[in-house]
């Protein structure tokens, strides 16, 4: 009897502390995640173009690993820094936010390389947008 | 001589287009915060990536952002924030348009602080509703810096909060907004 009562109270410890650490656990790193779909920053941005709802359910929520033509770094007073990417569009392009952690991996790569990088498409305002933005490689 | 009057009229005319037409301001890189905190739980969250454009001429401003672009430090909250509150797969964005009241006030040419009055149409969780708040525009070196912060009921935009969290989540949410424009040259 008395066994079955610790093991209870060991197994409800356990549950408590996993409880724990699943409610307090931070927004995980792209650096960690495994891409749903590789995809040209031409071929997401133009997706979006033509068929926006389709796009949506295609792409919003999933993790993108994009490449594509850099066009420009941002970096704004509010503390934001993204990579413009060449999407082929008059009006837009897609815009890679970085997550605040990789902000200095981005510190010397140029416009006109090519670049990858990984992250969460969040939709299109007039920009394809991508969210939390690891650098994977550029060249 | 008419003929010269005429053609400076229509010069002139060119120019004043072409001024009116450069006075847009744009950013892609804005700050929206916003923060549902009670005594039980912090709750906030931070997007770095709103669009905005104010048109100096008219006054007429918009801003958008994407939902899914909020984070939070918590996992778990950022996943509930996105399915079960926004419901941020079936309502992508939030936007606002609008119009400074007294856009007349602000001599965007001239460094300064001016305090504004802004109106328009909020739309979250794909419902609209119209609002009215202060703000305020800085301008500094022919860049403008536009902050507000304004409060919003969850239940005006058909947000439901469960009753089991009903303690936790605050049914006011403060929305501050700090957006650093540029012009927009196109």
């Amino acid at each position: 009897m008395k066994k079955i009562l610790l093991i209870l109270l060991a197994l409800g410890l356990i549950c408590g502390a996993i409880g724990y650490y699943m409610y307090n656990k931070p927004v995980e790193s792209m650096s960690g995640i495994k891409a749903d779909l590789s995809i040209a920053a031409t071929d997401l941005y133009s997706a979006f173009e033509t068929d926006e709802a389709k796009a949506t359910t295609l792409y919003i929520g999933k993790v993108l690993e994009v490449q594509g033509k850099l066009l420009n770094v941002e970096n704004s007073d509010q503390g934001g820094t993204s990579l413009i990417l060449e999407a082929g569009g008059m009006m837009g392009g897609v815009v890679c936010r970085l997550d605040s952690a990789s902000t200095a991996n981005v510190s010397n790569i140029q416009p006109g390389q090519t670049v990858t990088l990984r992250g969460e498409c969040t939709g299109k305002i007039m920009d394809v947008e991508l969210a939390r933005c690891v650098l994977i490689s550029n060249n | 001589m008419k003929k010269i009057l005429f053609l400076v009229l229509i010069l002139s005319g060119l120019l004043v287009q072409t001024q009116a037409q450069t006075q847009k301001y744009f950013t892609r890189d804005g700050k929206i915060q916003f923060t549902a905190s009670t005594p039980v739980e912090k709750i906030d969250a931070t997007s770095k990536g709103t669009t905005a454009v104010i048109d100096a001429s008219t006054g007429a401003i918009e801003f958008a952002v994407l939902v899914k672009g909020f984070l939070f430090e918590r996992s778990l909250m950022q996943e509930h924030f996105n399915e079960n509150y926004m419901e941020s797969d079936k309502f992508p964005k939030a936007t606002f348009k609008g119009q400074i009241q007294n856009a007349t006030s602000v001599k965007w040419v001239k460094d300064g602080d001016y305090p504004v009055k802004v109106k328009g149409t909020l739309t979250i969780h794909g419902v609209s509703r119209e609002v009215a708040t202060d703000a305020k525009i800085s301008i500094k070196g022919g860049k403008i810096l536009a902050t507000t912060k304004f409060d919003v009921a969850v239940a005006d935009y058909n947000i439901k909060i469960p009753s089991v969290v009903a303690d936790k989540v605050a049914r006011i949410v403060t929305i501050s907004v700090e957006a650093g424009l540029t012009e927009l040259k196109k």
